[in-house]
This record gives structure tokens, C-alpha cells and sequence, in this order.
């Protein structure tokens, strides 16, 4: 029996021992790594900037951010996951513009959470600009040119975008709607496709993330004519504003957030260390390169942002009669 | 001979104690990942990322290509022995390499997918050496309705993958239709099927389905018949290897298997799981005993093990030379690449000639560190079938379970793979096959997106689509593909009256 003894109360020693550890000293936040929901596949946009933007917040909080992709629905599984997750701010999501306003606006059913009650916004990241291209040789010089076109032969130009809930395909309708043109719009599954079907003649033109169609325009295959915000590299493609219409397009962004209800002095950590991270000059240079502008909005201007943005998708989506 | 340059270049890259290290860790892991049903190399490569960041592009894409191409080899371990397809491209080696490990031939199934693959990487990669470019302008002739058209051809002349009966396959790949259709539609974003479930949404994985009318049906028949503690099935070293007769009908299959892979790698989508199913099609068609396929011919092995790893340097063409992924895991390549701040594009091969032809180097070196790795190793592998029938196939439930939830991180996925492994079981007490089935749910979403978009090409005018003169020749191919045995028959018939 004696080992048995032995082995019992070396047992209740080791658990005396833990139970000391407990509330009376909490470790300060945070104290174990965190996990981060990509509402996205692996190799997306999205994807790719979180990557980034967490390695260097993970040197700046001294913990492990662990990304996790939970593709799905145009972004609402994985968001849907955060705000109806644990509030204890150790699951964040790096929600961008497709979980947060698109999706939610155009399907409500798919997107069961609120993304303006739910979500709590710690920090907007990037921007992903977008651009219509054309093939180089195509007729049209410029924008301008192309929606003469598009006027006079209506259905006839048809456009490339990631699919109906992207963000191109709600800016190619608002382009749709201030110029007049009626255009054909042609729904693929990612970008990829669109600019290959470009490529190969298949569609007149494409609207899809600057990263992806830049590419071409340095080997001479396609041309750029209007970007969705001004991109600094990229001085000669003008914006629709620049163009002399009165609205501009929405613009798709990144960025962290946490359910509501996380403790306060998490955010108190956490909010100055995403500013830092995000106008870390060598991240945002690096993102730079790959066509993500990084540009830091606060909590309360990433809330206004996000107020904004859904109330003019949902009155879209009105106007359209595109929800069902 | 610019060729000549280049490959020397890409040698002196390559050989360079980092870029060997980085080869050699991404096979590895590679094959560990195809080994281990569910995660895949999408998700390893995923994973990986963050470990090139301190890399040269060149190290850190010849690591995740490694990574890549491993898979390829190490996904048949699993389904020849325990009929649990280790990655979507292995389905179809489970169908005859299962029937062999049970005959007591699996060592000779594992090696000759083994060597399989590598005679197939090796073409493949030359064929990327010589012709990559050329290759890329013709894949961007095929718009969505080319690709429509390729993927309705290959339903068609595909789906009486190893049944006799025509009905029998056509309502499984009905069935796998059917289970495509769950999920978000690409034109409308309505949600099908998801019953108001977030995470139906993004539809019903492919991964959780083959391991489940796979590996968790085999499981439950096995369990049907352990009536007490089973005996251990003893493998005898002599019999790991094929025997003459079985490389020399298995050779002409690996070779066939690498042409076709490689040029149904081209096509975008999910070109490395169909040319498994070509590949077997074709060898059916073409063998001399068309009756043992199903019951363990090693044509059925070594033609898809040896089209999937040719399919999988068929897609790094288009990715290379033109910056344009066809697939996941391609798309995960390049954005990798993008993180190391290489452009991708047309100028690739141009302006970075250390990646391109670093690249096309390692994948030679790879493929040779593959085949030393995978050949002895047989022997390990083939032990695990000594292990007690009831031991493993509780361990194959526990990886299979893993490995569903490990995709996506979704409980969904793991209830997923227990229901189809039940009705998998419970269809091949009937006795249809599964293989169709699988064929239904890979190409059904692809199909219909495809569709889609070619339709609002062309606002609807289905007959412009049809009179495309690409489109129009795959079509005329299959039917003309589809007629063809019934016109053999006819010929032959003729020449024995006279």
C-alpha cells in the first residue's frame, strides 16, 4: 500500500500546488495565444494580409497569434463563429469587407449575427483596391471610351467579377447606375478565373483586386482604366470621382475584430498594439507590394466605416432588387 | 540551347545546401500530409507559410512545391492498404490497390505507385521545362465554356468508372450531383439546402465524403464480420516487390497515366482528382484483362498514382508562366510567391529565372528523394496491416475523424463523414460503387459555375455557346468517344464474317 500513499498524496500536493496559481494573481492579458478566424480560404487576399499583420502583432504582444481559416458563405461561417463565440478575447476575427457588409447585406439569412451589434471593431488594417482592366489592344482608351460602348451597344460588353455578394459586383452595379451603361455582368468563382477569361478573350473586362491584374499590365497583356480609390504606383488610372461622378465606389477593407463583450483591459492592450502593428513601416511596405495599402483607422472611425458601408450595401441591394 | 542554360541555372540554384534542406523538409512533410487522411496540401502548404518567411522566394517555393507534389506520393499509403483515400486524389487507387493488399499484394502496389509517380513527375517535369509557355496560351483559349464542356465529357465517359451496371452509375453520380448542389449559389448567392446552417453553406466537402463511403464504410463492413480477436495477416518480404509480369504490365500504365495527367492537369479545377479517374478509364478500356479491374489489377494502380503526380506539375505550367493558379492549391503557391514579393505573371520566367528554373531543378531532385524515401519504406509500411484487425480499424476511425475536422476546422465536416460513411456502407451491401458518386460531387459545383458563367456571357443564348468551334470540338470528341466501343464492336464483327 505504501507506494499507493505515496502516489496519492504527491497527487494532492501537485493539485495544492495549482489551486494557489489561480484568481489570485491573474496573468495580464493576454497570457496564452491567441486565435484569429480568417473568414476566408488559405491564399485569398485576406488571408494573406492577416498572415502578415499577425506575425507582427504576435512581436509586439510577446504571444502567439494563431491564424485559423474558416472558409464559408462569403465570410459569414467564420465570423458568424466569432461574435457567437467566447467573449474572453483570445478568438478575434480579421473580418474584411465581404463577412462584415456584403454577405450580411445581401443574404441576412445567411449572416445570423449583426455585424454592427455583434462585432466589435479593434482596428481597420487595409484597403484592397480593385480595378477594371482591359485587354491592351482592346478599342477603348479609357473609361470613358469604354462606357461610350457600353451605351450604344447595351449587353453587348460584358465584365468579369468574383460572383455575386463581392464587392465588384456591388461597384460594377453603382458604375452600372451613375453612368447608364448597361453592361454584362459576369459572375466567376475568385478572381482567377475572371482575369484568365479576360485574358483569353472570353469577357471585354474585368473588375477584380489591383494585386491580381497588375501582373498583366507590366507584361504588356491588359490595361487599367478606373480603380475603385487612388492607388500611389498606379498615378494614371483615374478614380470615378476623378472622372467627374459625383459618388465613389465602396471600397473593400480588413480588419480585426472582437465579439462585443470582450474585457476591457484586453482592448486596452490590444488596440495601441494593432495601431502599431499596421503603420509598422516595414509590414505596410511589404503589403504595399502587393498592392494592399495599409492605412490605420481607430475603433470608433472603423464603427463609422462599417456603419456607412452597410447602410449604403443594404439601400444597393434595394435599389437592385437583388436580394430575393 | 536556352534550355540548356536554364536547367544548368536551375541546377547550380537548387543544389545549394539551403534549397536541398528545403526540398528535402517539404517532401517529407508532403508525404506525411498524404499519408494522413483529411488535411491536404492546400492546408499544409497554408500551414507552412509562416516557416519560408525568412526564406529567398526560391527556397520558399521549392519547399511548398515539395510540400505539393509529396502528397501525391504519399496519398496512396492509406488507400491501398486500409482503403482510406489519404487525399481526394487517391480515391481511385483504393478501388484496385485495396483489392491487392488483401490478395497479399500490397508491397508490390505501393512500390509500383511509388515508382509510378516518379517516372510521372520526372515527364512532367520536362514537359514543364520545354513547353511551359506554349502550354499557358493555349489553356487561356478555354473560356468557362470550354471548361463546361470538358467537365460534362468527362461526366459522361467518366462515370462508368468500375461498374458494369449503367444505371447503377448513373444514380450514384446523380446522388453526388445532388449533394454539389448544397451550398451558396455563385449567381444569385442563394443558400440550397443549408437549411439556414452557416456552415452548409460553403457545401459539403469532398474530403469528408471519400473518407467516409471509403474508409469509414470499409471500417464498418470489417466490423460486420470480426467475430472475435482476428488473426494478423503475415507478410513475407519476398512478396513487397512486384513480380516481372507485374512491372511489365504495370510500366506501360505509368507511362500512359503521365500523359494523361499532365494534360488533364491543365485544365483548371480539380485537374489532379479527374486525371486519377481518366487515367483508370483509360486503362480499363485499353487492358487485356479488362475483368480484373475492381479485383485488383495493378494497372488500376500504377496509371492514376502515376497521372496524379504528372496532373500536379501540369498545374504549376499556367502558375509559373502565366501567374494564373488553376486550383487551391496553386493559388496558395502564388500567394506565397506574393508574400516574397515576386510578381507573378508572364514575366515570371523572365525576370525571376532563379524561381522558374530553381524551381523545375528542385522538382527533379525531389521527385529522386521522393522514390528513395517511398520505396524502402514499403516495407514499413505494408506492417501495418499486422497490426489486429480491431486495433486498426479503431485507429483508422480516430485519423479519419482528425482528418475531417482538420479541412476546415468544421464539427460539420466530422458528421459529415460519419453519415456517408453509414450510407456507404449501407449502398455497398447493395452493391453500387462508389467511385461515381465521388465523380458527381467533384464535378457538379465546377460544372454549374462554370455553366453560369458562360450563360451570362452570352445573356442566355445557349446555341452561341454550343457553336463555339472549341467547345464544339470537345463536344463532337466525346461523342465520338462515347460511340467508340459500340463502332469497334461493329468493325470487329465485320471482319469475322469475312
Amino acid at each position: 500500500m505504501k507506494p499507493y500513499r505515496l502516489f496519492v498524496g504527491f497527487f494532492l500536493f501537485m493539485q495544492g500546488l495549482t489551486l494557489g496559481v489561480l484568481p489570485i494573481h491573474a496573468q495580464p492579458y493576454p497570457d496564452h495565444p491567441i486565435q484569429v478566424v480568417i473568414p476566408g480560404a488559405p491564399g485569398d487576399a485576406a488571408d494573406i494580409a492577416c498572415r502578415l499583420l499577425i506575425e507582427e502583432l504576435g512581436k509586439i504582444l510577446k504571444i502567439q497569434l494563431v491564424p485559423i481559416n474558416k472558409p464559408g458563405g462569403g465570410g459569414t461561417a467564420g465570423s458568424d463563429f466569432v461574435a457567437k463565440g467566447k467573449k474572453d478575447a483570445y478568438t478575434l476575427l480579421y473580418g474584411n469587407t465581404s463577412a462584415i457588409i456584403y454577405s450580411p447585406a445581401l443574404s441576412p439569412e445567411s449572416a445570423p449575427y449583426d455585424p454592427i451589434r455583434d462585432l466589435d471593431p479593434l482596428g481597420l488594417h487595409v484597403y484592397f483596391p480593385t480595378v477594371v482592366s482591359v485587354q491592351n489592344d482592346a478599342p477603348w482608351k479609357n473609361f470613358n471610351g469604354m462606357i461610350e460602348y457600353a451605351r450604344k451597344t447595351p449587353g453587348k460588353l460584358r465584365c468579369g467579377t468574383l460572383g455575386v455578394g463581392s464587392i465588384t459586383y456591388f461597384q460594377l452595379e453603382i458604375v452600372k447606375s451613375l453612368t447608364g451603361a448597361d453592361m454584362n455582368i459576369v459572375p466567376f468563382k475568385g478572381a482567377m478565373p475572371a482575369v484568365t477569361a479576360l485574358l483569353g478573350g472570353h469577357v471585354e473586362s474585368a473588375c477584380v483586386a489591383v494585386a491580381v491584374a497588375e501582373p498583366h499590365y507590366k507584361s504588356g497583356k491588359l490595361r487599367g482604366i478606373l480603380l475603385d480609390q487612388k492607388v500611389p504606383d498606379l498615378p494614371n488610372i483615374p478614380t470615378i470621382q476623378q472622372l467627374g461622378y459625383k459618388r465613389d465606389l465602396p471600397s473593400s477593407w480588413a480588419g480585426l475584430f472582437a465579439p462585443i463583450g470582450i474585457p476591457d483591459e484586453a482592448k486596452k492592450v490590444l488596440i495601441p498594439a494593432i495601431e502599431r502593428a499596421v503603420k509598422n513601416p516595414e509590414l505596410a511596405g511589404r503589403l504595399q507590394k502587393m498592392w494592399f495599402l495599409s492605412n490605420y483607422k481607430s475603433p470608433d472611425e472603423l464603427k463609422q466605416i462599417v456603419i456607412e458601408d452597410y447602410e449604403n450595401a443594404c439601400a444597393v441591394v434595394k435599389k437592385m432588387g437583388v436580394t430575393k | 540551347m536556352e534550355f540548356i542554360h536554364g536547367i544548368t541555372y536551375g541546377f547550380s540554384v537548387a543544389l545549394t545546401f539551403n534549397n536541398l534542406l528545403a526540398c528535402f523538409i517539404g517532401v517529407v512533410i508532403g508525404t506525411i500530409v498524404g499519408v494522413l487522411p483529411g488535411i491536404g496540401p492546400t492546408g499544409a502548404m497554408a500551414l507552412l507559410l509562416p516557416v519560408t518567411f525568412g526564406q529567398n522566394p526560391a527556397t520558399a517555393l521549392i519547399m511548398l512545391a515539395g510540400i505539393y507534389y509529396g502528397t501525391m506520393y504519399g496519398g496512396s499509403t492509406t488507400s491501398i492498404l486500409l482503403n482510406v483515400p489519404g487525399e481526394a486524389t487517391s480515391v481511385v487507387t483504393c478501388i484496385d490497390g485495396y483489392q491487392m493488399a488483401r490478395k497479399g499484394r500490397g508491397g508490390a502496389a505501393l512500390a509500383v505507385a511509388a515508382v509510378g509517380s516518379f517516372i510521372a513527375g520526372t515527364l512532367g517535369n520536362v514537359a514543364l521545362m520545354f513547353f511551359a509557355p506554349f502550354l499557358a496560351d493555349q489553356a487561356i483559349k478555354f473560356g468557362p465554356p470550354e471548361y463546361f464542356a470538358v467537365m460534362l465529357v468527362g461526366l459522361v465517359l467518366l462515370s462508368r468508372i468500375g461498374e458494369e451496371s449503367v444505371i447503377r452509375s448513373f444514380i450514384m453520380v446523380c446522388l453526388g450531383l445532388a449533394l454539389g448542389t448544397v451550398g451558396m449559389e455563385i449567381a444569385s448567392g442563394t443558400s440550397r439546402f443549408t437549411f439556414d446552417r452557416i456552415d452548409l453553406s460553403k457545401g459539403i466537402g469532398l474530403i469528408p465524403v471519400a473518407m467516409g463511403l471509403y474508409g469509414i464504410s470499409e471500417v464498418l463492413m470489417i466490423a460486420e464480420q470480426i467475430t472475435g480477436i482476428s488473426s494478423v495477416i503475415k507478410v513475407k518480404l519476398r512478396e513487397l516487390f512486384p513480380t516481372r509480369a507485374e512491372w511489365r504490365r504495370a510500366t506501360p500504365a505509368m507511362l500512359r497515366g503521365s500523359g494523361v495527367g499532365f494534360g488533364v492537369g491543365l485544365i483548371p479545377g480539380p485537374a489532379t482528382i479527374l486525371s486519377t479517374f481518366y487515367s483508370y478509364v483509360l486503362e480499363k478500356r485499353l487492358s487485356q484483362h479488362p475483368e480484373e479491374f475492381g479485383k485488383g489489377a495493378i494497372e488500376g494502380v500504377a496509371g492514376p498514382e502515376a497521372a496524379n503526380n504528372s496532373a500536379s506539375v501540369a498545374v504549376m505550367v499556367p502558375l509559373l508562366a502565366l501567374g494564373i493558379p488553376f486550383g487551391a492549391a496553386a493559388a496558395v503557391l502564388l500567394g506565397g510567391l506574393m508574400i516574397h514579393g515576386v510578381q507573378p505573371g508572364p514575366l515570371l520566367i523572365t525576370k525571376n529565372p532563379d524561381i522558374f528554373w530553381g524551381v523545375v531543378a528542385s522538382m527533379y531532385i525531389g521527385n529522386v528523394m521522393l522514390l528513395v524515401l517511398n520505396l524502402p519504406m514499403v516495407g514499413v509500411f505494408t506492417s501495418i496491416l499486422r497490426i489486429p484487425q480491431h486495433f486498426l480499424m479503431a485507429l483508422i476511425l480516430i485519423f479519419c475523424v482528425i482528418g475531417a475536422y482538420s479541412v476546415d476546422n468544421s464539427v460539420l465536416d466530422v458528421w459529415i463523414l460519419i453519415g456517408t460513411g453509414i450510407i456507404g456502407y449501407l449502398l455497398r451491401k447493395v452493391g453500387f460503387n462508389m467511385a461515381p458518386l465521388i465523380l458527381g460531387l467533384v464535378l457538379g459545383p465546377m460544372m454549374e459555375e462554370k455553366f453560369v458563367s458562360s450563360l451570362m456571357m452570352t445573356r442566355g443564348n445557349v446555341l452561341e455557346l454550343l457553336f463555339r468551334p472549341l467547345t464544339a470540338s470537345i463536344f463532337a470528341f466525346g461523342i465520338v468517344m462515347l460511340g467508340l466501343p459500340q463502332l469497334i464492336k461493329m468493325i470487329r464483327r465485320k471482319g469475322k464474317k469475312s
